[in-house]
């Protein structure tokens, strides 16, 4: 049995929207809502790119169009259920952590479940799979997520 | 503590391994390299990335050397993981409910 090195991160909102809006709002209309501002390489004036189908990718492009992968799309099952690999930052050779969102209908509106693991074993099973997915071309701490989200 | 050099330092199965170790208590290098199927000098190499990442801390004990988990750093790291999500989903929840406010 494996321990959870960092318990996995799990949060839950509802919001008022059927199920197949909230899917797409969340994937391919990542861009309209993320914060980029505080959550991302370039800042504010950078786009976002989220390729809602299995092997997609998540990308972050500058204004001067350098690319930031964030992650690739393991799955992709609208309008219930989207994991991707999440990876902003990680060095090459660092196994992703992994990101398993659910959509889930909840009375008029959506129950949507985000759960984030991986701390603990999926270098293990993936490992060189894994390094595939990387393409990391720039030198990102995530310490500039961290002090944009505490600022 | 930079977020990154920690899920750098536990992306490695071994040092994973250690670390977890170290969360039952306080080792010496010695103690956990018989415990291991590494080098000794492997494990010092493991123990020293960890420090630098801040999930672990060292001190002398006579001749030997002591290597305990940073329990505050564990939580912080958590708490980070924890608040970023937090907020990433407030500014999701915002947007679709700002796109349902305008239909008619």
């Amino acid at each position: 049995m494996s321990t959870q090195t960092i318990p996995a991160v799990e949060k839950s909102i509802v919001v008022s929207a059927p199920p197949e809006k909230a899917f797409r709002i969340f994937t391919s209309g990542a861009e309209g809502w993320w914060p980029l501002a505080t959550h991302s390489v370039h800042g504010a004036r950078a786009s976002l790119e989220f390729e809602a189908r299995t092997g997609g990718r998540i990308v972050e492009r500058s204004a001067e169009g350098e690319e930031a992968v964030w992650g690739e799309v393991l799955e992709s099952d609208p309008p219930s259920r989207v994991v991707f690999t999440w990876h902003p930052g990680y060095e090459h050779g660092t196994p992703p952590t992994e990101v398993e969102v659910t959509f889930t209908r909840e009375g008029d509106g959506t129950r949507v479940v985000l759960v984030h693991t991986g701390w603990e074993g999926l270098g293990e099973e993936r490992g060189p799979e894994s390094r595939e997915h990387y393409d990391q071309g720039w030198p990102v701490v995530l310490e500039r997520y961290r002090q944009a989200a505490s600022s | 503590m930079t977020y990154a050099s920690a899920i750098q330092a536990l992306g490695d199965p071994t040092r994973r391994r250690i670390f977890e170790r170290l969360r039952e208590g306080p080792q010496a290098v010695g103690q956990l390299a018989r415990e291991l199927p590494v080098s000794r000098p492997a494990v010092s190499q493991h123990l020293r990335v960890l420090r630098e990442a801040g999930l672990v801390t060292e001190r002398q004990n006579g001749t030997r050397r002591i290597y305990a988990v940073d329990p505050t750093r564990l939580a912080e790291l958590r708490d980070y993981f924890d608040s970023f999500w937090a907020d990433a989903l407030e500014s999701f929840r915002a947007a679709v409910e700002q796109e349902e406010g305008r239909k008619p």
